[in-house]
């Protein structure tokens, strides 16, 4: 295999996105997003196994099965701090993780999934999927409203919090379409891979430009 | 439904479900412009209620001073004028005219120190609002009523707020001289009422007089008075409404309402 193989739009922009994570929010006062480039990282390395796998004729499915489990913790954590700003959240979060874990025990059972039996099963886990697009796509809404109620005036053209909303609104509720019509995709064609290219562009984007304004903001709040 | 149909399906509801986004983050910039304007106004009035407020201090204070310079050189100054002059006059051959002289003398310094503690209580009139408007009013009453020229009455009716406004005191405390000098400049009254009226959260101020009172639809609008436009202006700051009635020979009375506290 040559590392040209490794090298496609998605794995450039999440590669890129981790970088600039990286550099941006590895001296960050705040855990939940100093420890979030962890979560971009295994990303990465998500993609260029799962790319990997496929190229040596193997079902690829399944890390990504596995990574929903750190999407799914990481994108919960940060939703917390967010809504923490706000309301207390906790309960709230953790129902919301709850749920996923129910929808994923259920697909690791129907899909007869389990780490160290079957694993190289190939069927997404569409339930904790679905439930995790519906979920993230509630929060997301839920942030902008309790951000238009919020007398505070937030410029949010550098608020770094609002453009990783705006990244996960995009992504999550963009691909619902995906999730709704999967059952009808024909292998041959192209489309649902470029609106998933074209989503995950828009999300890594956004978060990139959301690392660069927390970067930005703590350099403007030292001096 | 044909493998294109669907195709085509998906693009559309994709090409939605990305837009919907797009839309709720325009409007949530759209808002967030809006409120950044209503932030800026809000602290532009606070300003300007900031400094209308030291504007009022200023001119009670200056008020406070104009009535002390006056009161020192029309009265104060007199008797002490008069005191010197008959200490002066003093012949101490004649011992019953001195006595007399001296007794005068004494007369006329204990009306001077009289006067003296009244200025000094003048003196802490703007003072006195701090501590609440209803006591402020009093003296400022009481410095009137000196002159002899007028009959001032003043109710208070209903239970005050524990809790006082100092800057709305302060406002309507200022709104209270500018009526009093209209009375004294304009109305040739000889009564005066005042009322203060506090209910529901809603305080009513209402100043009264029996002088010849004015017509206001016929009064140019250079001559109804800084001082009428000062008054709607200074309650509106603090939120409160003003009504003026005067008719040709029947007095002028102006109520205010206010918010209070």
């Amino acid at each position: 295999m040559k590392i040209q193989d490794f090298i496609t739009p998605n794995t450039i922009i999440e590669i890129v996105c981790f970088l600039i994570g990286l550099i941006c929010l590895l001296n960050d006062k705040n855990k939940v997003w100093k420890i979030f480039p962890i979560y971009l990282f295994i990303n990465c390395i998500t993609e260029l196994f799962a790319i990997y796998l496929r190229k040596h004729h193997h079902n690829n499915q399944w890390p990504y099965n596995i990574s929903i489990i750190f999407e799914a913790t990481f994108i919960s954590t940060m939703f917390l701090k967010l809504f923490n700003k706000y309301f207390k959240s906790k309960l709230f979060i953790i129902g919301g993780l709850a749920l996923l874990l129910i929808a994923y025990g259920y697909d690791i059972k129907t899909h007869d999934f389990l780490l160290f039996k079957n694993i190289t099963n190939d069927t997404l886990n569409e339930i904790t999927n679905d439930l995790m697009s519906a979920l993230f796509s509630i929060y997301s809404l839920s942030y902008f409203y309790l951000l238009l109620k919020d007398e505070r005036y937030i410029n949010l053209k550098y608020s770094s919090d609002f453009w990783w909303v705006v990244g996960i609104l995009f992504f999550y509720f963009g691909s619902t379409t995906l999730n709704l019509f999967r059952s009808e995709f024909k292998s041959e064609s192209e489309l649902p891979n470029y609106i998933t290219l074209i989503l995950i562009w828009i999300i890594y984007s956004c978060w990139s430009y959301s690392f660069i304004c927390k970067k930005w903001l703590v350099a403007k709040s030292l001096s | 439904m044909a493998s294109s149909e669907i195709l085509k399906l998906i693009l559309i509801t994709s090409i939605i479900f990305i837009l919907a986004p797009i839309s709720i983050i325009a409007y949530i910039f759209v808002y967030n412009r809006r409120k950044k304007r209503h932030i800026e106004e809000k602290a532009q009035m606070q300003l300007t209620f900031e400094a209308e407020i030291a504007k009022t201090q200023l001119e009670v204070q200056e008020q406070t001073m104009q009535t002390i310079g006056a009161d020192l050189h029309d009265n104060i100054g007199q008797l002490l004028s008069l005191t010197s002059l008959t200490l002066n006059s003093i012949e101490l051959d004649n011992q019953i005219k001195a006595k007399q002289k001296i007794d005068a003398a004494i007369d006329l310094t204990v009306r001077s120190i009289k006067e003296m503690r009244l200025l000094g209580k003048l003196l802490q009139g703007d003072q006195l609002v701090v501590s609440g408007l209803s006591e402020a009013i009093r003296h400022e009453i009481s410095w009137m009523e000196r002159s002899g020229k007028y009959e001032i009455g003043y109710i208070i009716e209903g239970e005050m707020p524990a809790v006082n406004s100092p800057d709305k005191d302060l406002i309507l405390f200022r709104i209270l001289q500018e009526i009093l000098n209209n009375v004294i400049k304009h109305a040739s009254a000889s009564k005066i009422n005042i009322k203060l009226e506090y209910l529901n959260e809603q305080l009513k101020f209402e100043i009264g007089d029996n002088g010849i009172g004015f017509d206001a639809s016929d009064m140019p609008l250079e001559q109804r008075g800084m001082g009428l436009q000062n008054i709607r202006k200074r309650a509106g700051i603090i939120g409160g409404e003003v009504e003026i009635r005067s008719n040709p020979g029947k007095g002028t009375s102006v109520t205010i309402f206010i918010p209070y506290p």
